[in-house]
């Protein structure tokens, strides 16, 4: 059986409701799940501002090779599906399927798209800014250096060779990644089996009972044809 | 132990492959890709190191600006053997059979235990650049400099030494070396498909039957021995 690794999203950790979900459906079916933050997040010790998208993706390489060796089924969340993208291009064999919840690949992108002049002001005099964020009491920080590294790690400018199954879940109300940015994604992917689940009146969290229900039926229905191949 | 890092093909897509074989063009056609064996030390094998691989991976020439970077900062052995496999997965192996060259010797200057491995890889690389005679002399140096390595290590440079011999004209030091490989790990069907091709070619048909009929038992469903046994049925 496959181990399933969650990756958290930006400035979010491994204590989130979606990741708990997992923790409670896994225990239930002695199914393997490892989590972890990344550095300079959560419990992870660095700082978060030194943080970039190759750090924390080179971050879930040392925690897969040090626990889940073997197959492994990536559950990425916002840019968490963006690390598993990258993990499923450089480790096509180990990763057997692949789930991005609200998945936000180039997310970098739209930000540099929609950055008002005081935050630009603050990017190129101070190398970074603050947005109030929605989720938490305190701002979120983009550094320059995130963005930038970031920079180099697009992906949907071309085709993303992984033919593995992915299941893509997005809430269409989510205003932090358009839910449009899935079916680009489906598009993309080189796999033909692709499915991607519109959450109408879904966020961009994805944490109502009723979402991590779907997640974990996504899961179940996943593993099971995991292991029928 | 060795964390072994498989490259994916240049071309990118798909899983990574072996690519093995005399195919079509003879013994140089198809090689092995198997730049790998990261450095062991914790601290060479440290996040910046995973990070560079990583990234040769999925935006090679990133990884090399941070490999180029880091090897400007002193990052010494790691710093290079990243650079060499970006510039593998850039399809320059010229180039990474030269980074690797370097360090290689490096690490011999150093009595490092990876400097047999990183000549390994050198060999490899100078196959992957169709460049024989770098590939035989690296080759002969890994297996000087690591006589104590895992017979299967010293299989594949011999594999690999055979590869460069056939392609330099040497059908005879080939044989010796295929033959040594093939007392090491008597049961990898890579061996054996490369010992019926080079018995083919001199012309020993029975060798070359007995050869390729032992690699397609180990290896029922190898497309590379399957189209090897055909040509050696062929009257």
């Amino acid at each position: 059986m496959p181990t399933i690794v969650f990756l958290p999203g930006y400035a979010s950790d491994m204590a989130g409701a979606k990741a708990d979900a997992i923790g409670t459906w896994a225990a239930r079916r002695s199914q393997a799940y490892v989590r972890f933050d990344y550095s300079g997040c959560g419990r992870s010790e660095g700082e978060f501002a030194h943080g970039t998208l190759g750090k924390w993706t080179a971050d879930a390489d040392a925690a897969i090779d040090a626990v889940a060796p073997g197959p492994i089924v990536l559950v990425g969340s916002s840019m968490g599906g963006w690390i598993a993208l990258l993990l499923a291009l450089a480790r096509p064999a180990q990763v057997l399927a692949l789930v991005g919840v609200a998945p936000a690949p180039d997310f970098t992108r739209a930000l540099v798209d929609t950055l008002t002049s005081d935050e630009r002001a603050h990017l190129a005099r101070a190398g970074g800014f603050e947005r109030p964020s929605p989720y938490s009491d305190t701002p979120t920080l983009y550094t320059r250096s995130f963005i930038d590294e970031a920079s180099h790690h697009l992906l949907l400018d071309r085709p993303i060779a992984y033919h593995g199954p992915v299941r893509l879940i997005h809430g269409q109300r989510d205003p932090d990644v358009p839910w449009q940015l899935s079916l680009e994604l489906a598009q993309r992917l080189a796999s033909g089996d692709v499915q991607v689940a519109l959450v109408k009146d879904g966020d961009h969290r994805l944490s109502r009972p009723c979402d991590l229900a779907l997640l974990t039926a996504t899961l179940e229905a996943l593993l099971s044809r995991c292991t029928a191949d | 132990m060795h964390r072994r890092l498989t490259l994916p093909p240049p071309s990118g897509g798909g899983a990574p492959k072996r690519q093995r074989g005399p195919g079509r063009a003879g013994f140089l056609a198809a090689l092995p890709l198997l730049l790998a064996a990261a450095p062991a030390r914790p601290s060479e094998d440290g996040p910046r190191y995973r990070e560079c691989v990583l990234a040769t991976r999925t935006a090679p020439a990133h990884a090399a600006e941070l490999a180029a970077a880091w090897r400007l900062e002193g990052g010494g052995l790691p710093a290079g053997h990243c650079l060499a496999l970006a510039l593998t997965a850039q399809g320059q192996p010229a180039a990474a059979r030269a980074e690797l060259e370097a360090a290689a010797r490096a690490a011999e200057a150093a009595h490092d235990p990876l400097t047999a491995s990183l000549w390994g890889q050198a060999g490899n690389a100078a196959l992957l650049a169709l460049d024989p005679a770098h590939a035989h002399a690296h080759l002969t140096s890994a297996l000087l400099a690591g006589t104590a390595a895992a017979p299967g290590e010293r299989a594949g440079w011999m594999l690999d030494r055979a590869r460069a011999s056939v392609a330099l004209g040497q059908n005879a030091p080939a044989r010796a070396d295929l033959d040594a490989a093939l007392a090491l790990t008597p049961g990898d069907p890579l061996a054996r498909l490369l010992s019926a091709a080079l018995a083919n070619r001199d012309g020993d048909l029975p060798r070359a039957r007995a050869d390729i009929a032992q690699a397609q038992r180990l290896s029922p469903t190898d497309p590379e021995i399957a189209a090897e046994a055909a040509r050696i049925a062929k009257p």
